[in-house]
C-alpha cells in the first residue's frame, strides 16, 4: 500500500460538480437541486454565504426533517399517515422558508493531504456522509461516505 | 482571472474623465442628458419622415414637389441637429459625422434642383399610341386618356397630342427663355397689382409669337390624318391643356385653358392660347409660392375629335364619402359636358352603390333649362333645353350601369378612385374624355385598415396586424428566432419574425414577405422593407407560433391577411402601380429617397458601423441613435456624483441606492437627505420597481458598504484582484432619473447590472438596455447562469447577446405599456437572479429556475 492510497486526495468531488446554495435559498429550491442531482449520487447540498463562506450543509436528514411533521408520529399509535394529509399540514409554508433553518453546522472539514482513516473516524464522529476539503480557507470539494467505505473496502481485501 | 479583469474591463472601458465634484458639474450631466433626450426625439421624427416620404413614393397619395422640398428639408435640419446632439452628449467624438451628412445633403439638393427633364420626341404624338408613362411629353391628362385606349381598349375621341418638346421648340424658336426667367425672377407675388402686370406681360409675349414652321406643318398634317380617320373634311376638335408637373395635383384642376369645337383654321391660335394659360397669374402663383422650378413649365396639348354631345357629365369611380364602399357617383347634363364640371346647371345626380354584383341605383333629376351645344361654325352656344328632354332622366338605367362599369374598370385599372369626364354622342355613343385621381382622405399611414376582403375557400392563419408595406408575395415560411437562422435564409423566402429588429434588413433582399409577431411600423426595418418594396405585417403577435418552417404561405399585406398555401387568385392580381407611379414628381421623390432611405449599417458590430460608413441619411440616423445609447450609457456608468447631489433611497429594500435627478424624476417639492420610494415620479424607474418588489426577496439582509466590503474580500477567490476593481466595488449604486428616463446600476457581491431606459409617448424614442456580469462561482455555473438569464429575457421580448461573461440586453421601440411591463420583467429578474450562480447545479437547474421566475414573472404582469 503506497501513501497515496492512504489519502482521500483521488476521492474528493470538486465543489463545482456538487449541489451548493446559498443559505437564503428555499427548501423547495434545496429539494430541485438533490432531485436532479439524485443519479450522481450527491445527497447534501452545501449551504454558502454572500462570500462564498461554507456555513453549513444540507442533509436529507435535514429535509426530511422539514417536510414531514410532527403529526407523523402518530403513526405508532396504528394511526395511518397519508401523503396528502401531510402536505396539507403546512408543508407548502416549509418549502418556501430558506434552508439555514433546516441546515446542520459544519463541524469538521479535511484537507487534502488527510487520510482515508481521518476521514472513516470523522464519519463516525460527526454522524455525517460527506465532509468538505479546504484548502487555504476556501472549500474546493467533498469526499463522501460511499466513496470513503468502497475505498476501505479496497484495501482490506488486499490485506 | 481573466473573468475578472473582463468584468473589469468593461466597467472601464472608456473610461472618460468625467468626474462630477459640484453642482456646476451635475448641470454639465444634465445638459448632456437633455441632448440625449432631444436626439431620441429627432429620431422619432426623421422615422416619421422617412416613413412618409416612402408611402408617398409607392405611389398611393397626391403630393407635391413642395411636399417633396419641405419634407427633405426637415429630415436634413432634423438629422443635423441629432448630429450637434450627439457630438454634444460626446465631447465631439463624431464630428466625422459631418462629412457623411453633407454628401447626403449635397446629393439631395442636386436631386431636387435637377430639371425634369422633356424627352426630345416628334411634335405630335397618336393618342392610341399614348400610355400612362408619356406623361413627360404629353403632360398627365392626354397621357392618363391614352392609357384608357391603349391598356384598357375603352372609347376616347380619335386624336394626337402636341408635345412638350414642341412646347419647348415654341419657346426656344421665339428666345423667349430668358425674358420668362427674368420676368418670373423679379416678380413678387405678393404684390397682386405686380403679378397681374407680369403675367399680361407674359402673356401677350407668347400669343404674339411665332409657330415654327415645322411645328405648325407637323400639327396641321396630324389635323389631316385626324380628318381623314374620321371621315370628316372639316373636323372640328377640342384643344386641352396637358400640364406635365404637379398635374397630380388637385389645385391644378381647371387652371388651364381649353377650347371646344375649333375649326381647322383656329387650331394653331388656340394651341398658342392654351399654353399661355399656363401663366395666368393664379398658376404663377401657385408656382412661384411653392418654389416650382420655372424653367420646368412645359405644356403639352391633346388635339381630340369633338364629340357632338347628347349627353355629357362627371362621373367619381367611389363616392369620396364612402371610400370603403363600391358605390359610384354621376352627374349628368343635356349637351356638353362643361355646365356640369363646371356647376352652371341643375344636373341629374345618380349613385350607384354595387352589392354582390347587383347594381342599385339612385337616380335625382335636376331641373336643367338650358344647355351648352356647339356651333356649325365653330365655338358653343347656350341654347335651352328641348321640350320634349325637359324634366326627363338624361340617363337611362343601361347608360346608367356602362358608365359605372367603365368607372369601375379605369378603378381597378389605376388602383385608385378616378374622377372621369364622358360625353354620348347623338348615336349613343359613350366617349371618355379625361381620368384622373380623385382626391379621397388618405388613410394614415401604416394604420392596416382592414377591409373586409378575403379569398373564398382559403385557409386563413392569420388574420391581423399593420401593414407595413403594402403588397402581396408567397413563398415557404422562415421563422428566424435569432442570428444563427439568418444564414440559411432561403431566396424567396417568407421572413418569419418575433421582432423587427434592424439586424434582419439584410434579408430583405432575399425574402418576398415578412411577419413580425410584435413590430414597429416606423422603425428601421419597416423603412428598409418599403424601401425594397417587400410586403410586410408587423404585430401579428404570433405568427412566430401559428407558422412552421417550411409552411408555404400567401402573405396579403393589403388586407392583412396570411393564407395558408399560394392562393393564385392574389398572385396572379398583379400589384398595380396606380397612376401617381409614372407622374414625374413621384419619379423624383423616388431619385432622392435613394440617398435617403436605403440602410447600409444594420448590424453594430460590424466594422463598417462608423461615421464614414454611413451613406445614407438612414445610416446616420441609425448611426446616430445607437450611439447616443452607448454614449449615455458610458456617461452614467463613469460618472462620480458628489456627496450633495446624490439622496439615499429609503425602501425596504437590501440594497442602498443613491439618487439623482437630472430632470422632474422626483416629486416636486421634496427635498432632504433623503428620498422616499413614493417621491419618485420618473415613468420608468416606478415600472422597474414595481417589478422588483413584485414578489419578495428572499436575499441576503443589507449590509453597509463597509461590511460588504470586508465581506468582499475575506471571499476573495482570487487575490490578483486589480486594485482599480475594488475602487468600483466600493462605488456607491445610484439611480439616476428624470421623468422617462432612469438608470440604475446594482452592484453586489460579484454581480453587476445596468440598466437604462428612456420610456415616453413616441414609441421611436423607447429603450430598455440592459447590461449583466459578474459572478462568484465556478466558470460552469456562471455560464449556466446567463444562459438562464438570456433565455429570461428572450422570453421577455429584448434582444440578447453574450460576449465575455457579460449579458447585453435591449429592447427598443415599443410602446410606452409594453415597455413598462418589459421593464417590470426586467426588475423582477434583476433582484431575483442575483447570486443564483451558486445554484446552477446543471442544465436541468437551469430549466427549472427558467420555469419557476417565469412563473413568478406571469403572476403580476397584466
Amino acid at each position: 500500500m503506497t501513501d497515496k492510497h492512504d489519502k482521500i486526495e483521488d476521492l474528493i468531488i470538486p465543489l463545482s460538480d456538487y449541489p451548493h446554495m446559498p443559505y437564503w435559498g428555499t427548501l423547495r429550491e434545496a429539494i430541485a437541486q438533490l432531485n436532479v442531482a439524485y443519479e450522481t449520487g450527491h445527497h447534501t447540498v452545501l449551504v454558502f454565504d454572500e462570500g462564498y463562506k461554507l456555513v453549513g450543509m444540507l442533509s436529507r436528514r435535514n429535509i426530511l426533517k422539514g417536510l414531514v411533521p410532527e403529526s407523523a408520529s402518530q403513526y405508532s399509535e396504528g394511526i395511518p399517515i397519508f401523503w396528502d394529509a401531510l402536505l396539507a399540514s403546512g408543508t407548502e409554508k416549509q418549502l418556501a422558508l430558506p434552508i439555514k433553518d433546516f441546515m446542520s453546522k459544519v463541524k469538521s472539514s479535511m484537507d487534502l493531504e488527510d487520510s482515508l482513516l481521518k476521514a472513516a473516524y470523522i464519519l463516525l464522529e460527526e454522524n455525517t456522509v460527506v465532509i468538505p476539503v479546504m484548502e487555504a480557507e476556501k472549500v474546493i470539494g467533498v469526499v463522501r461516505m460511499d466513496d470513503i467505505f468502497h475505498e476501505i473496502t479496497n484495501v482490506v481485501l488486499k490485506l | 482571472m481573466v473573468k475578472f479583469l473582463s468584468i473589469f474591463d468593461f466597467f472601464s472601458k472608456n473610461r472618460r474623465d468625467k468626474v462630477l465634484n459640484d453642482e456646476d458639474e451635475k448641470e454639465l450631466f444634465v445638459g448632456r442628458y437633455r441632448a440625449f433626450r432631444e436626439i431620441l426625439k429627432n429620431n422619432h421624427q426623421v422615422l416619421m419622415t422617412m416613413g412618409d416620404m416612402q408611402e408617398k413614393a409607392a405611389g398611393a397619395y397626391l403630393f407635391d414637389k413642395a411636399y417633396i422640398r419641405s419634407s427633405s428639408s426637415t429630415l436634413l435640419s432634423g438629422i443635423e441637429q441629432i448630429i450637434g446632439q450627439l457630438n454634444l452628449l460626446s465631447d465631439n467624438r463624431y464630428t466625422g459625422l459631418m462629412v457623411s451628412f453633407q454628401k447626403c445633403m449635397a446629393g439631395i439638393q442636386h436631386l431636387l434642383e435637377s430639371r425634369i427633364s422633356i424627352p426630345q420626341t416628334g411634335y405630335t404624338k397618336d393618342l392610341k399610341k399614348i400610355t400612362k408613362g408619356d406623361i413627360a411629353s404629353a403632360g398627365g391628362k392626354i397621357a392618363n386618356l391614352g392609357e384608357l385606349a391603349s391598356a384598357l381598349d375603352l372609347p376616347i375621341p380619335p386624336g394626337f397630342a402636341i408635345t412638350t418638346w414642341a412646347y419647348k421648340s415654341f419657346i426656344a424658336f421665339n428666345k423667349i427663355q430668358d425674358f420668362l426667367v427674368d420676368e418670373l425672377k423679379r416678380l413678387d407675388i405678393r404684390n397682386y397689382d405686380a403679378l397681374r402686370a407680369t403675367t399680361d406681360k407674359i402673356q401677350k409675349k407668347i400669343l404674339n409669337s411665332t409657330i415654327p414652321p415645322e411645328l405648325k406643318n407637323e400639327i396641321l398634317d396630324a389635323y389631316r390624318a385626324l380628318c381623314h380617320v374620321t371621315g370628316q373634311d372639316q373636323l372640328k376638335v377640342a384643344v386641352r391643356s396637358s400640364a406635365i408637373h404637379e398635374d397630380i395635383r388637385a389645385s391644378f384642376a381647371g387652371q388651364y385653358t381649353s377650347a371646344l369645337n375649333v375649326t381647322a383654321d383656329k387650331i394653331l391660335d388656340e394651341y398658342k392660347s392654351v399654353i399661355t394659360s399656363q401663366f395666368s397669374p393664379r398658376a404663377i402663383f401657385y408656382f412661384k409660392d411653392k418654389k416650382f422650378n420655372i424653367d420646368n413649365m412645359a405644356m403639352a396639348v391633346g388635339v381630340l375629335a369633338m364629340v357632338d354631345a347628347d349627353v355629357s357629365g362627371v362621373m367619381y369611380s367611389r363616392d369620396p364619402a364612402k371610400p370603403d364602399e363600391r358605390c359610384s357617383l354621376i352627374s349628368a347634363v343635356w349637351g356638353l359636358g362643361e355646365y356640369a364640371v363646371g356647376g352652371v346647371v341643375s344636373a341629374d345626380y345618380c349613385s350607384v352603390l354595387t352589392e354582390n354584383g347587383e347594381k342599385n341605383i339612385n337616380l335625382e333629376c335636376g331641373d336643367q333649362k338650358v344647355m351648352m351645344v356647339t356651333n356649325p361654325e365653330g365655338g358653343t352656344d347656350e341654347v335651352e333645353v328641348p321640350r320634349d328632354k325637359l324634366g326627363t332622366p338624361c340617363l337611362d338605367n343601361d347608360q346608367i350601369k356602362d358608365l359605372v362599369a367603365i368607372a369601375e374598370k379605369i378603378e381597378d385599372h389605376f388602383g385608385y378612385p378616378q374622377d372621369i369626364e364622358w360625353s354620348i354622342d347623338k348615336k349613343k355613343r359613350i366617349y371618355l374624355l379625361q381620368s384622373r385621381p380623385l382626391r379621397i382622405a388618405s388613410p394614415s399611414i401604416g394604420s392596416g385598415m382592414k377591409r373586409p376582403s378575403v379569398v373564398k375557400g382559403q385557409t386563413i392563419l392569420i388574420n391581423k396586424g399593420k401593414v407595413v408595406c403594402r403588397g402581396v408575395g408567397a413563398g415557404n415560411v422562415h421563422i428566424v428566432r435569432r442570428e444563427e437562422d439568418m444564414a440559411n435564409f432561403p431566396d424567396g423566402g417568407v421572413l418569419v419574425i418575433r421582432h423587427s429588429h434592424p439586424e434582419f434588413a439584410v434579408l430583405l433582399k432575399k425574402a418576398t414577405a415578412v411577419i413580425s409577431d410584435v413590430g414597429t411600423p416606423l422603425g428601421h426595418l419597416a423603412t428598409v422593407a418599403r424601401e425594397n418594396n417587400v410586403p410586410a405585417i408587423f404585430n401579428t403577435e404570433n405568427a412566430t407560433k401559428i407558422l412552421e418552417n417550411g409552411m408555404k404561405v400567401t402573405v396579403d399585406a393589403v388586407y392583412a391577411n396570411v393564407y395558408k398555401g399560394s392562393v393564385d387568385e392574389l398572385l396572379s392580381q398583379e400589384l398595380k402601380e396606380d397612376d401617381f407611379s409614372s407622374s414625374p414628381v413621384v419619379k423624383q421623390l423616388r431619385e432622392i429617397l435613394k440617398v435617403i432611405t436605403p440602410l447600409n449599417l444594420t448590424d453594430p458590430r460590424s466594422p463598417s458601423f462608423t461615421p464614414t460608413g454611413c451613406k445614407t441619411l438612414h445610416d446616420i440616423t441609425r448611426f446616430s441613435h445607437e450611439m447616443a445609447m452607448q454614449e449615455m450609457f458610458d456617461l452614467t456608468k463613469d460618472s462620480n456624483f458628489s456627496e450633495r447631489s446624490a439622496r439615499r433611497l429609503v425602501a425596504e429594500f437590501p440594497l442602498q441606492w443613491w439618487v439623482i435627478d437630472l430632470e422632474d424624476g422626483i416629486e416636486e417639492g421634496s427635498r432632504g437627505k433623503t428620498v422616499n420610494i413614493d417621491q419618485i415620479v420618473s415613468i420608468p424607474m416606478r415600472a422597474l420597481w414595481e417589478g422588483m418588489i413584485a414578489v419578495p426577496w428572499k436575499g441576503p439582509p443589507p449590509v453597509d458598504t463597509k461590511g460588504f466590503l470586508s465581506v468582499m474580500f475575506k471571499a476573495s477567490m482570487d487575490p490578483s484582484i486589480d486594485p482599480a476593481v475594488s475602487k468600483r466595488f466600493a462605488d456607491r449604486n445610484y439611480i439616476i432619473v428624470a421623468k422617462n428616463f432612469c438608470n440604475i446600476s446594482a452592484r453586489l457581491g460579484f454581480h453587476f447590472s445596468t440598466t437604462e431606459t428612456f420610456i415616453d409617448k413616441e414609441e421611436n424614442q423607447n429603450y430598455i438596455s440592459f447590461v449583466f456580469t459578474g459572478g462568484g462561482a465556478d466558470d460552469e455555473r456562471k455560464s449556466r447562469r446567463l444562459k438562464l438569464l438570456s433565455r429570461l429575457l428572450e422570453r421577455f421580448d429584448f434582444r440578447v447577446t453574450v460576449r465575455n461573461h457579460t449579458i447585453f440586453a435591449r429592447i427598443e421601440g415599443y410602446k410606452s405599456e409594453f415597455m413598462e411591463e418589459r421593464l417590470k420583467a426586467l426588475g423582477h429578474i434583476i433582484i431575483h437572479t442575483r447570486q443564483m450562480d451558486m445554484v446552477m447545479y446543471n442544465d436541468k437547474m437551469v430549466d427549472w429556475y427558467y420555469k419557476e421566475i417565469e412563473k413568478d414573472i406571469l403572476s403580476f404582469l397584466s
